[in-house]
This record gives C-alpha cells, sequence and structure tokens, in this order.
C-alpha cells in the first residue's frame, strides 16, 4: 500500500522536485535571506507541510553577509577558517538534504566576479558531498532585489547581476546532476516585500515562502492547512526551536568558550549540548503540531 | 544582625570559588550608596530609579517627549540553558517634576542581551546581539507590537564586545559602535560591508546605506559629537583618554591595520561612556567639559579639549566626581532634557568581564541605578515634550541655546512629514553662523541637502563652522554641485583641521586629482594625525594615481617631496627616476635628500639599490638602509658588491658595522677573509665581525665558531663564537652554551642565549640534553624556565631540564579554595600597599619593566592604573602566580612561525605587506620579513612569565597584592588629575661626577656629556620621586647625589609646584633656578618638552623625604 502510495506520487510531482524521506535531517545554508527566515518560520513551516507526513528535522546554518567561500563565519581567522568550521558543522549534523542558497552578497561583483564565485561554488559542494554525503543538495537562486523608489537605491542594475549569477547557479545545478530551485524567477519581480530591498520583512517572508515552495518543485499545503491556527503554532514552534539550535551551534562568548580565552570559560562549553532535550523536546511539539495542520483538508 | 546572619547562610550553599571576595560585598541600600559618593563643592545627587524599578541598565537615551530609555539585561554575560530571552527595553518618566522617575513602561521584554536603546523616528533602535531592530508601538498602548530586523549579521563572540553605544548624529543618522573581537557582516543595498575588530558605524534609516566611519579600538564605548559636529570615543580597555574620531582614522588593535593613530591622552584610565556637559543649568566652569565613567575606579573623569593642529590636546581634569561605595559602576552618562545629568549605574561589586566565570555568583543579576546631577544656585531648564510642537515650533527649538533641546526637536522633525518647505523658508531667514549650522543639520537630519548654507559656513571666518560644512560635504558630495571647488581651496585653508576635513571629503571622491590635491596639505604644517590621513589616502587611492605616475605622466607637478610621501606611504616599487635625478644634481635639502633615500631603499628595485650603492661612500647612512633592505625585503643590489670591500677597511665602528652585515646578508664572499681577520684581531671590531660572519650561516661558519668557541685563546672570543654559534645551530652550540650559563651567577643570560636556544623544538631539546647530569646556579636557571614559559610554545623538556640541573623547586603556582580565602583574608588584614609599593618597584621582581601605572612605565603589558578597583583580590593573586590563567584583551601573546622552523612570540605591533613587527618580553621590537613567515596565530600563553614572585616571603606577598588592590581605588593610590611631573631619566653612577663636583657643583649634572648614561625612573603612584630610589650618583665626601632630568609638556610660562626645596637644586638647560633654601615653592618656568631639559639634583645621602612637582593649573 505505502509502496503504491510513493509510485503514485512521483507521478504527480514532477521530475525536478526535491524528495524528503522520513527522519531526514534538512540543512538550509546560505546568507542573510536563509539567516532571517529562522526568526519568523514562515519558509521551513511551508516546506515541511509540503513534505507531508514525512518527519524532518531542519537545521538553520544561514549566516548574514555569507559566501561560497565561508566569508561571515569566521571570527578570527581569514575565512577558510569559516568554511571548516561549516564543514565540522556539516560532518556534524549529516544532513540528508542541503538546500543551498548563494549569490546574493557575490552578484555585487557583477561578470567579472563570476568565475571565482563558480569556482567556490564547487568547492563548496564538493566539501559538503564529503564531510555529510547527503543524499540531495538543492542549488536555490538568490531572490530577486527590490527598488523601493527614492531615497532607497533603483535596484534594475543588481537584478540584471541577480539574474546571471541565477541562471549561472542554475547550470551549475544541471553540470552536477542536482536539483534547482530557481527561486528568483518563481519570486519574479516584486515590491513591498523587504524593507531594505533585499531582504524580507516578516509578510514577506509569508508571501515568498510558497515561491520558494514551488520553486523546490513541492506542492504547498492547502489554504486552509496554512491559515490555520495549527499551522501558526506550528510557525511559533519551530522558531522557538530554532532559537534553541541558534545558541547551541553559533553561541556568543565564542572567544571564552572555544577560542583563544577557553582556558578562562572553557568550563561552560559543558552548557551547550544541554540545549539539545530542549530542542528535541521542541521538535516532538513541532511534529505534533505538523500533525494536527495536516489533518485539516 | 539578620541580614548578617542570612548573608552566612546563603553563603554555605555558594560553591567554593565564589565565596572568595563576597566579604567585600558592600551594602546595596541606596541611601547608604548616596552618602558614598564624593560630590565638588556645589553639586547635587539624587536617585531616579533603583531596583527593582530597573536592573542592570546598559545604555540609555532621553526621547523627544523628555522619557529617558533604557536597556536593562540581566542575561549579561550568557544565556542559561533553558531560560527565557527576557531582558528588557523600560521607560521612565518622572510625572511630578521632582526628578525621581514615577512611571515605568516595560516598552519590549523579550530581548537577548541588548546593549543599546535609542528613542526615534516614532520607535526605538535596540541593539540585540547580532542584529540591530527597530521597535515600534503601532496601538499606542506603549509596548512595542512591531519587531523589525534594520540590520544583522553583528558577532558575539564576546558579549560585552557586541554591537553598542547608540549615538544619533546631529545629521540625523544612526551612530554605532562595536569591540575588538566582534567581526561583522552586514548586507545593505549598496554591498557587504565587513568590519573586524573595533569600530564606528553610521547608518542612515531612509537610504538603508551602513558604512565604516573609523577602525580599531578596543571597547569604544563612548561617542560624542560635540558642539561644532566633531566626533569623540572613549575606550573602555584602551586607556587612551579622549579618541579623536574623524573618518578613517585606524585605532589600535584593528586587525591588520598598518598604521594607527593615538589617542589623545595616553595612560589615563579605561572609561565608559561620554558626554560633554552642556546647557544653562550647568555652571560656566564646566560647560564643554568631556565626562566619562571610570567604572574600575567608581568615579567620573573629566578632560577639557583645546584644537591643535589638526586634531586637539586633552588635558584631564579633577574628577567630576567619585564614590567609596565598591559597587557603583558608573557607564553611561546623559545629559537630560531638565537641563541635569544622568548616570546609569551598572551596580555591580565586580567587573563582569570574560575572565570572571559566567556563572560566578558574585555575578549581580538585578541590581541597577539610575543618578541624577544637579547644581546649586543654577535654575534647571524647562522640559519640553515636543512631540507636541508644530514644525515651526520645532524648527524654532533647533537653534536653542540648550543643546538637549536642539537634539529634541531635530530627533522629533524627523518623524514629521513635508518639512522641508517650511524648513526652507525658515532657513533662509538666519543670519548667523551657529543657526546657519542647525539649519544645514536640519536639512540633513531629514535626508536633503542644504548647499547654500554649506557655501556660507565654508566661507565662515570661524574654522569650526568651515569643518563642520565640510563633514556634510563628505557624506552627500554627489549633492553638492562646485564640491571640488570648495575643497581644492580647502585644503589650504589656514586651519589644521579644516584641512584634515579636506582630505576626508578627498577620500570619498577617489579620482586622478584626489591624491595630488590631497598632498597639497604637505605645504602647511603637517601633524601626526595630518600624517596619517594622508598616508591612508595615499595608499587607499593608488589605482588612481600610481598607473599614471608609472606611465611617466606628471602626478604631482614638479613637487618632489608630495612624490616621495607618495611612495613612502604606498611602499611599492615604481619610477623612481625623478628621485635619482634630484639626488644626483644636488638640488634637495639635507631632509629631502634623506627622505630620498629613505625611500629608495623602501621601495627600489635590485637595480635602484645598485645606484644607490654607488653614493654609500658620500653617505655611509646608505649601508644602514641596504641592511634593512635586505633583511626585510631580501633585496640586494643588481651588481657592484665588491664596493663593500673598502668599507670593510673603515675606522668607523659603525660603518664597518653595518658593511659587515651587508657582507653576510649578501653572501659576499670576497669579504669573509676581511670578517674573519677582523673577529680574530680587532677586538673592536669583534662583535660586529662575528654578526657579518653568522649571517652567512653556512658550514664554513659554522665550523670556524666551533673551532674558535673552543680553541681561542681569548676569553671574549670563545664567548661570542658560542652566542654567535647558538643563533644559527644551536644543537652544536648547545654543550658550550651550558658552560657559559653555569658561569652565570647573576642569572642575567647578557648573551640571550636563551631566546637562541628557544627559537625552535629542536634548540631547546638539544640544550635540554646538553643539561643532563649538569647543575646550573638557580638564579639562571630560574631565567630559564621564565623565558621557556613565555615562549609561544613552552618546551616541556627544556623546562624539565632547567628545574633539574638548577635544582628548583615546582611552586604551588594553584593555591587550593581554603588557602585563596585564607590569603585573601591576610591581603584585607595583614597587607601595607605602602611596603608593597616598594616591593613593586624593586627591579629584580621586573614588574616596572613590563607594566605602566597611569601612563608612567613600559607599555609591554596592561597599565595597572586601577587594576585594585576593578580585579578581584583572587583574580590578582592568580594572576601573580599563574599569568596564563587570566589574559587581558590585547596582550595575547602572538606567535609568529618562520618557514625554517623558527619561532618568534611577543606582542604584535603592526603588520604590513612586507614585515611584522613584534614586541618581545625585554620591549624589543622585533621585524620578520613577512616573506619568511608560515603562520601567525594567537598564543594561549601570557608574556608575562609565572614564577616572578617565587622570591618573595609571604609577608611581601601579601604587601604587594595589597598595594594592586588598592590601585584606582580612592585613596593614596588613585592617580591623580594633577599635572604631575611623573617621567624622568635618572643619572647612573659615573666617575666624572666626583671631580666635577668640585670644580661646578651640582651645575655638573646639566653637562650634555656623552659618557653619562640614563635610565627611564617613573615616579610613584602619588607623583613622588624617592632620592633613595634613584641610582646613587656620587658627589665630594660622603656625599651621594640622586639626578633626574625631565621635560614640561605644557607650553609657554608655567608654574611648578616643588612640595620641599630642600637639599634640592634645579636647573633649566644649563641656568640654575633659584629655590628658597627648604620649604614648598612655586616658580615660574617656561615649558620644554625636550625630556632631558630640566635637571634635578637631591642631595640623597641626607635628604630621604620625596620630591614632588606639580604644574600649576587655574
Amino acid at each position: 500500500m505505502k509502496k503504491f502510495w510513493l509510485s503514485l506520487l512521483s507521478i504527480i510531482i514532477p521530475a525536478s522536485a526535491v524528495t524528503f524521506e522520513d527522519n531526514d535531517t534538512v540543512v538550509l545554508l546560505g546568507n542573510t535571506v536563509i539567516e532571517r527566515a529562522q526568526k519568523y518560520g514562515y519558509l521551513e513551516t511551508a516546506i515541511n507541510l509540503s513534505a507531508r507526513k514525512k518527519k524532518l528535522k531542519f537545521r538553520n546554518l544561514g549566516w548574514s553577509g555569507d559566501t561560497v567561500f565561508g566569508h561571515a563565519r569566521s571570527y578570527f581567522g581569514p575565512p577558510k577558517e569559516g568554511f571548516d568550521r561549516l564543514k565540522s558543522d556539516l560532518t556534524e549534523l549529516k544532513p540528508n538534504v542541503v538546500i543551498v542558497c548563494y549569490g546574493a552578497v557575490a552578484a555585487y561583483d557583477g561578470q567579472k566576479g563570476l568565475p571565482e564565485f563558480l569556482a567556490g561554488y564547487e568547492t563548496l559542494l564538493s566539501m559538503i558531498k564529503s564531510s555529510a554525503s547527503p543524499r540531495e543538495i538543492v542549488i536555490v537562486s538568490p531572490p530577486p532585489a527590490e527598488s523601493l523608489g527614492a531615497p532607497m537605491p533603483d535596484m534594475r542594475e543588481h537584478n540584471k547581476r541577480l539574474a546571471l549569477y541565477s541562471k549561472a547557479v542554475g547550470k551549475l545545478a544541471q553540470k552536477h546532476k542536482l536539483q534547482f530551485a530557481d527561486f528568483f524567477t518563481t519570486l519574479g519581480e516584486s515590491r513591498g516585500l523587504t524593507d531594505n530591498g533585499l531582504h524580507f520583512t516578516p509578510e514577506g517572508y509569508q508571501t515568498a515562502a510558497p515561491k520558494l515552495v514551488e520553486a523546490l518543485g513541492l506542492s504547498l499545503a492547502t489554504g486552509n492547512q496554512l491559515q490555520s491556527e495549527h499551522a501558526r503554532k506550528l510557525r511559533e514552534a519551530t522558531v522557538a526551536k530554532n532559537k534553541l539550535f541558534f545558541f547551541r551551534w553559533r553561541p556568543a562568548n565564542e572567544t571564552y568558550l572555544r577560542l583563544f580565552r577557553k582556558h578562562e570559560q572553557g568550563n561552560n562549553l559543558k552548557e551547550l549540548p544541554m540545549f539539545d532535550p530542549l530542542i528535541a523536546d521542541a521538535e516532538k511539539q513541532i511534529e505534533a503540531l505538523k500533525k494536527t495542520t495536516l489533518s485539516l483538508k | 544582625m539578620i541580614t548578617r546572619l542570612l548573608l552566612a547562610v546563603s553563603l554555605t550553599t555558594l560553591p567554593t570559588f565564589a565565596q572568595r571576595g563576597l566579604k567585600d560585598i558592600p551594602d546595596p541600600d541606596p541611601i547608604k550608596q548616596a552618602a558614598a559618593f564624593n560630590l565638588p563643592e556645589g553639586m547635587e545627587i539624587q536617585l531616579v530609579a533603583s531596583d527593582p524599578m530597573i536592573a542592570k541598565p546598559v545604555q540609555m537615551n532621553f526621547d523627544s517627549r523628555g522619557r529617558l530609555w533604557l536597556v536593562s539585561s540581566g542575561m549579561y554575560p550568557h544565556i542559561v540553558p533553558g531560560a527565557e530571552e527576557n531582558d528588557k527595553v523600560l521607560i521612565l518618566e518622572d510625572t511630578n517634576g521632582d526628578g525621581i522617575a514615577d512611571k515605568r513602561t516595560v516598552f519590549a521584554d523579550n530581548l537577548h542581551i541588548p546593549t543599546a536603546v535609542l528613542p526615534a523616528d516614532g520607535g526605538a533602535y535596540v541593539a540585540n546581539s547580532t542584529e540591530i531592530i527597530f521597535l515600534k508601538d503601532t496601538d499606542g498602548d506603549g509596548k512595542a507590537d512591531q519587531r523589525r530586523v534594520v540590520l544583522s549579521g553583528f558577532g558575539t563572540e564576546d558579549t560585552h564586545h557586541i554591537v553598542h553605544t547608540f549615538e544619533q548624529g546631529p545629521d540625523g543618522m544612526l551612530y554605532f559602535l562595536q569591540s575588538i573581537y566582534i567581526h561583522s557582516h552586514l548586507e545593505t543595498p549598496y554591498g557587504v560591508r565587513r568590519l573586524m575588530g573595533g569600530g564606528i558605524w553610521h547608518f542612515r534609516p531612509e537610504t538603508q546605506r551602513a558604512e565604516i566611519l573609523s577602525k580599531g579600538l578596543i571597547n569604544p564605548w563612548g561617542f560624542i559629537f560635540d558642539e561644532h559636529g566633531q566626533t569623540f570615543a572613549t575606550d573602555g580597555a584602551g586607556g587612551h583618554g579622549i579618541n579623536d574620531i574623524f573618518p578613517r582614522s585606524v585605532f589600535r588593535t584593528s586587525p591588520g591595520a598598518k598604521r594607527i593613530v593615538d589617542g589623545l591622552n595616553p595612560g589615563q584610565p579605561k572609561l565608559c561612556g561620554l558626554e560633554i556637559l552642556s546647557g544653562s543649568h550647568v555652571p560656566e566652569k564646566f560647560r564643554g567639559v568631556l565626562i566619562a565613567p571610570d567604572f574600575r575606579g567608581h568615579r567620573i573623569n573629566a578632560y577639557r579639549l583645546n584644537p591643535e593642529g589638526s586634531s586637539y590636546n586633552s588635558t584631564r581634569i579633577d574628577d567630576f566626581l567619585s564614590s567609596s561605595h565598591r559597587a557603583f559602576r558608573p557607564i553611561d552618562v546623559k545629559m537630560g532634557p531638565d537641563g541635569a545629568l544622568y548616570i546609569a549605574d551598572w551596580y555591580n561589586p565586580i567587573i563582569q568581564h570574560g575572565e570572571v566565570d559566567f556563572r560566578d555568583a558574585r555575578r549581580d543579576h538585578s541590581r541597577g541605578r539610575i543618578w541624577r546631577v544637579t547644581f546649586k544656585g543654577q535654575p534647571l531648564i524647562e522640559k519640553k515634550d515636543f512631540s507636541k510642537f508644530s514644525i515651526k515650533e520645532l524648527l524654532a527649538h533647533t537653534i536653542s541655546k540648550e543643546r538637549i533641546h536642539r537634539e529634541q526637536a531635530r530627533n522629533e522633525l524627523r518623524t514629521r512629514t513635508d518639512v522641508l518647505p517650511e524648513l526652507s523658508t525658515w532657513s533662509s531667514k538666519l543670519t548667523d553662523n551657529f543657526s546657519r549650522m542647525q539649519a544645514m543639520w536640519n536639512h540633513q537630519a531629514v535626508n536633503h541637502t542644504a548647499i547654500n548654507l554649506i557655501k556660507s559656513l565654508i566661507s565662515s571666518d570661524d574654522p569650526r563652522y568651515r569643518a563642520a560644512a565640510l563633514r556634510v560635504i563628505y557624506h552627500r558630495h554627489e549633492e553638492v554641485t562646485g564640491a571640488t571647488n570648495i575643497i581644492k581651496k580647502a585644503i589650504n585653508d589656514p586651519n589644521g583641521r579644516v584641512r584634515l576635513w579636506a582630505v576626508s571629503c578627498l577620500a570619498q571622491m577617489p579620482g586622478p586629482d584626489s591624491v595630488p590635491t590631497a598632498l597639497q596639505a604637505l605645504n602647511h604644517p603637517v601633524d601626526k594625525t595630518m600624517d596619517f590621513a594622508l598616508w591612508s589616502i595615499v595608499r587607499e587611492h593608488q589605482e588612481h594615481w600610481a598607473p599614471k605616475f608609472e606611465a611617466g605622466k606628471p602626478v604631482f607637478g614638479d613637487k618632489l617631496p608630495h612624490l616621495i610621501f607618495a611612495m613612502k606611504a604606498l611602499g611599492k616599487t615604481l619610477s623612481l627616476e625623478s628621485i635619482f635625478t634630484s639626488l644626483d644634481n644636488g638640488s634637495l635639502t639635507p631632509t629631502e635628500r634623506k627622505d630620498a633615500i629613505s625611500v629608495i631603499s623602501q621601495v627600489g628595485s635590485a637595480n635602484n639599490l645598485s645606484r644607490l650603492f654607488k653614493l654609500a661612500p658620500k653617505e655611509p647612512t646608505i649601508l644602514n638602509r641596504l641592511v634593512t633592505a635586505a633583511q626585510i625585503r631580501k633585496l640586494q643590489p643588481a651588481e657592484g658588491q665588491e664596493q663593500l670591500l673598502p668599507f670593510l677597511d673603515s675606522k668607523k665602528p659603525t660603518v664597518f658595522a653595518s658593511a659587515a652585515k651587508l657582507a653576510g646578508l649578501w653572501k659576499f664572499a670576497p669579504a669573509r677573509n676581511k670578517l674573519v681577520t677582523a673577529f680574530t684581531q680587532s677586538p673592536a671590531k669583534r662583535q660586529a665581525a662575528a654578526e657579518g660572519l653568522r649571517l652567512f650561516g653556512d658550514e664554513e661558519t659554522i665550523k670556524l665558531f666551533l673551532k674558535l668557541s673552543k680553541k681561542s685563546p681569548d676569553e671574549a672570543t670563545r664567548v661570542i663564537a658560542v652566542k654567535e654559534l647558538a643563533k644559527i645551530a644551536p644543537d652544536r652550540a648547545a654543550a658550550s652554551a651550558v658552560a657559559l650559563l653555569q658561569k652565570d651567577k647573576e642569572g642575567k643570560d647578557e648573551h640571550s642565549l636563551f631566546t637562541s636556544f628557544l627559537q625552535s623544538a629542536r634548540a631547546s631539546t638539544s640544550l635540554a640534553k646538553a643539561l643532563e647530569d649538569k647543575t646550573l646556579p638557580s638564579k639562571i636557571a630560574t631565567l630559564g624556565l621564565q623565558r621557556a614559559g613565555t615562549s609561544g610554545r613552552p618546551p616541556k623538556d627544556l623546562m624539565a631540564a632547567l628545574q633539574l640541573s638548577g635544582k628548583l623547586t615546582p611552586m604551588s603556582q594553584q593555591p587550593s579554595s581554603a588557602d585563596m580565602t585564607k590569603l585573601i583574608e591576610r591581603v584585607r588584614t595583614e597587607g601595607d600597599p605602602h611596603r608593597g609599593e616598594t616591593i613593586y618597584r624593586r627591579a629584580d621582581l621586573q614588574c616596572i619593566a613590563c607594566h605602566a601605572i597611569g601612563g608612567v612605565g613600559s607599555p609591554i603589558g596592561p597599565d595597572l592604573v586601577s587594576i585594585g578597583a576593578s580585579a578581584p583580590v583572587d583574580y590578582l593573586i592568580t594572576s601573580l602566580l599563574n599569568p596564563n590563567d587570566k589574559i587581558k584583551e590585547g596582550y595575547h601573546t602572538t606567535l609568529v612561525s618562520e618557514k625554517n622552523g623558527n619561532t618568534h612570540t611577543g606582542g604584535l605591533i603592526s603588520e604590513s605587506d612586507n614585515e611584522v613587527i613584534l614586541r618581545d618580553y625585554a620591549g624589543k621590537m622585533n621585524r620578520i620579513a613577512r616573506s619568511d613567515i608560515k603562520d601567525i596565530t594567537i598564543s594561549p600563553v601570557s608574556m608575562m612569565p609565572p614564577g616572578l614572585t617565587a622570591g618573595l616571603r609571604e609577608d611581601q606577598f601579601i604587601d604587594l597584592v595589597r598595594f594592586l588592590s588598592e590601585l584606582g581605588k580612592d585613596g593614596d593610590f588613585k592617580v591623580s588629575a594633577k599635572p604631575l611631573i611623573r617621567d624622568f631619566m635618572a643619572l647612573k653612577p659615573h666617575p666624572r661626577t666626583v671631580d666635577g663636583m668640585g670644580h661646578y657643583g651640582t651645575a655638573t649634572f646639566t653637562e650634555k656629556f656623552e659618557g653619562y648614561e640614563w635610565q627611564i625612573y617613573g615616579s610613584k603612584v602619588s607623583g613622588e620621586l624617592l632620592p633613595s630610589e634613584l641610582p646613587q650618583v656620587r658627589g665630594r665626601g660622603h656625599n651621594t647625589w640622586g639626578v633626574a632630568r625631565f621635560g614640561i609638556t605644557q607650553k609657554g610660562k608655567v608654574k611648578l609646584k616643588i612640595n620641599d626645596t630642600n637639599l634640592l637644586d634645579l636647573f633649566a638647560g644649563k641656568t640654575e633656578i633659584i629655590l628658597p633654601e627648604k620649604g614648598p615653592a612655586i616658580i615660574e618656568l617656561n615649558g620644554n618638552d625636550d625630556p632631558q631639559h630640566f635637571t634635578l639634583a637631591v642631595n640623597s645621602a641626607s635628604r630621604q623625604t620625596g620630591v614632588l612637582l606639580e604644574i600649576v593649573t587655574e
């Protein structure tokens, strides 16, 4: 019976859809747009509900200002240190699915920066494969920028660059036979989803979430489900879980906990694993809320 | 009685480590705290709010309605797993005008260690960990119901460093700061902006543009605009008092900084917060004074600024106020809407820094106070609710004589729509500079550019307005037609500060003319600040001028000094043809010539160096330049090395020494024989010849050293051979080195043998092996242990060997908890800080070799000026016994590994493309060529050696700790704000003085005799110079004299107060100043900052009492 279901699904969902399996760990990786998504939960909730009954665990590793080289993840050392940090995070989390969205920062360098960006992306992809061997890697194109009217800058030129980068990451996905989610195209020209032309407001995320689901080739939960009180609670529980995970993997005071002043506070590193049971509890709650949400029609 | 009992009960439930120092906890009763203030005459203080109404205030700002907003963090320093994010934004109001807050609103209560708040734009900006958010109350219930992320990507590597110190500029922008460990990555519509380390940002909400204003500083927790729009910052760890913040300035600890500017008051306490006293309630004498809390010292410091050249000079004046209450921790100061001064008091008996455990029970999480300072007999100003004012009324208040009203009105103006029409009409009627400047800012505050006002102010007679106009151009040059012409004129302005702003503006407008125009400032006096700004623009804009110059086009006209400046600043090889031409035709002044030679050696090619070398016979200093080029740039002349040979016959030791070095660095084989001859036969040249040979570094040299170290009949030759051999082949020198060390009874290691053997693991192991079954004098073994212990990677085998051979018993560096409690108690009851200071100053303890107190002393370790007020006693004890346990930020050891396996350790002074400079334990600067370096890491080892206090008796150790624990607290050991003379150069004994005294009396000490040796002498904390501590210089008979020279930095006529002239003579230059025979005296002098201008001679055989010299100010 179950097998039949699966084969039926594979007919409905277009060939380029990301596939989830039960108990998958899904990592969201990228820069500001990914990082801030964890604070509002819309993207994660929409994807989670699209996976229907499959139980998923999401880990948001987005970092403001980050690049395929790990620029924002290093602290006192060169970007390489940030890249290595990501590597060890992925090795530890062992995600089954990695959804990667880079290009928004690099696009400022235009055509001339593209080869370096793509070369860096290749390195990133092989690092993800070697450190976590995920079943699937999905490349997401960066969302377009918005021109909000004077005195805010006109972003039309930048959108041309973003289009260039989006196309390039699409080709990269093709080359590596990876899923490509063309967020840039499904989102299309918009206005009012952001405060600064680049980053979604909470309402912006709400509007953008279905577009990302679409780009991922998934079918969105029903309107009834998404607008339900259960879905709101699910989203809130997701945000709460994300906070706990944030304190766990990206704690404040790292200089003292792990780096060159660890002789002063390294003893407090023991507190970090104390978040694990809290995260697990939060995930149970998420699972329960997801069930009740999906039980609606 | 009940409280004491409760305290005793609760103590037993705490972990043992947390009990230490708890005994010191003062009474938290605000009435008791209020009584502990020490206020100048006429000042009053009152409690505005206290716990439980508020807790742990971090920053505060007033809104346009006169309400006090503050962020409160009980979560600091680190979230407890499972705890809610529950830090707050609080609003305090005084509804009945009695000065006491009677209404509190919790605007938000779900924050995570918020570090700054600014009410503006209809809501409040809040620094919240990795983000700056904007909170807004949209339904009028007084609570924020909307939360937007404004900027994200701020680092959290240390929660007392995270984004902080919000300030709204008169330009309407939001300024915010971050500290040393923070790395921020902000994505803006204009591209990503990254700031590594400390620095200052500005942000305009309307355009979402965030940019960096200034980089560096350790904990820049205070930032302020003065009345004319200049900016200043304080540093909670840097100790340079007031820092002049101009665009693109770079201060200490900015990662990768090739050059930095210093603060205006080196050696001052560390500060948190900054405010300028203003308004009619403040007495005249205080207006314009900068005040900044020294939270370690429970006091608020005060500074007065005066323009000087392109920057300012800053003088510390008497403290604004202080408290003897140990929990008073002022961390923010703001002028209030009623004209009074408000102080945010974090309230904590300990400093909650990273070295105190996050979960230490002494970290207070619930208390906090706001204090209000008023002045007797001065009417307060009227508190106004600007939210009720029309645009017209607001505009009128932007030119109020009360600065707080101007700020509140402008803040309110930003929330109104359609301001511009009324603003234009109103502005056109203004006639005076002050009002026009405010109107210029009003435009900027609502994101417009008032070109007419800028143009009117730029032609003002008063340079302060011209500078203010340029600051607007700096941000908005694209909108100012004719900006280029304005700047071209300003670069030749008679005022240095205006010229500096012209350079800043040019830095914003890169183009083929930007650097040549900026360098016109070189035609006027150039001070350090201007030199930095010019150096910076030359480098930043290099792609706009260097290619053109290289293509042979004139860039700097006929201004050779401009070209030389640019080349030096750039530090890169460019065509040097025009410089050579000028050198050849003799058209340069001596200074220009020196600069020209220096620049060629710094950036010239191998061919250029050949040409330069040809000039050396006439100008032997070129040899030194070539030494540096060979060492750092690994570059030697392309040809003509044979011209070196005649220099090796020079009679002048300095010329020979440079030539010998060059021979070795160039591996110039034909010179070898001359060096060998000099080494073995010429005592005066021996050392230099050996160094030259060592630089060859080949097997032949090693064999020569080996042979001479064993067989030379002459002892000095043997010693030098061992020492030099140890540097290149330590493993083969080990046995001979041990023999030398065995003779070193005093433990001085004058040949720096340990440094040689600590350069690599192989070297240290070879010494360890050579020490097997040998004994060493304990002093030299102890020194070796200290040196080894402070090297970046302490070698365990060598340390064990030294312990064994010196028969050193390992000390217990980690007292048990019970011992620690006993020690603390004894420090409190038995310790004598005066005796402790004498111990501190003992040369053999080496405290003064590395630490300064209030800027007097060595810069190697942290300045200890307020260590006692900030650090608990257990921290001091642990730091003395085991320095690696707690290391101050900025004082970590940097470990540089070379490709050849050698390592260097020390404090990082600067990094450039060519070299890295480290300061070692002895204060020596080591320059390491970038091309030799494999990697640079921060080592977890302190530069302070363990075991320095091992030679002390327990009572002496206790006295020393007591002295340290008193530093910065109210009393005898708080460095006074008075301008005391505290830096001296003391004369070492010399045979010449006995005879000289007979002929000339004490005037003999004023002689500029080359043979005299002078050592640095710093006064005691009190400023006293002790005759018995000075080197005892012999006079006639049994008389001894203490002789010290000093300079006076104050210019022009100054009054010098001497505590007692008994048995004391004083000279200005060679002229004796007639002093009364004894008793206190005030004399008038002409200031002279030459540190050896004034000479003081005190009869140390007869006078025991100290000498105190003070400059008398109004």
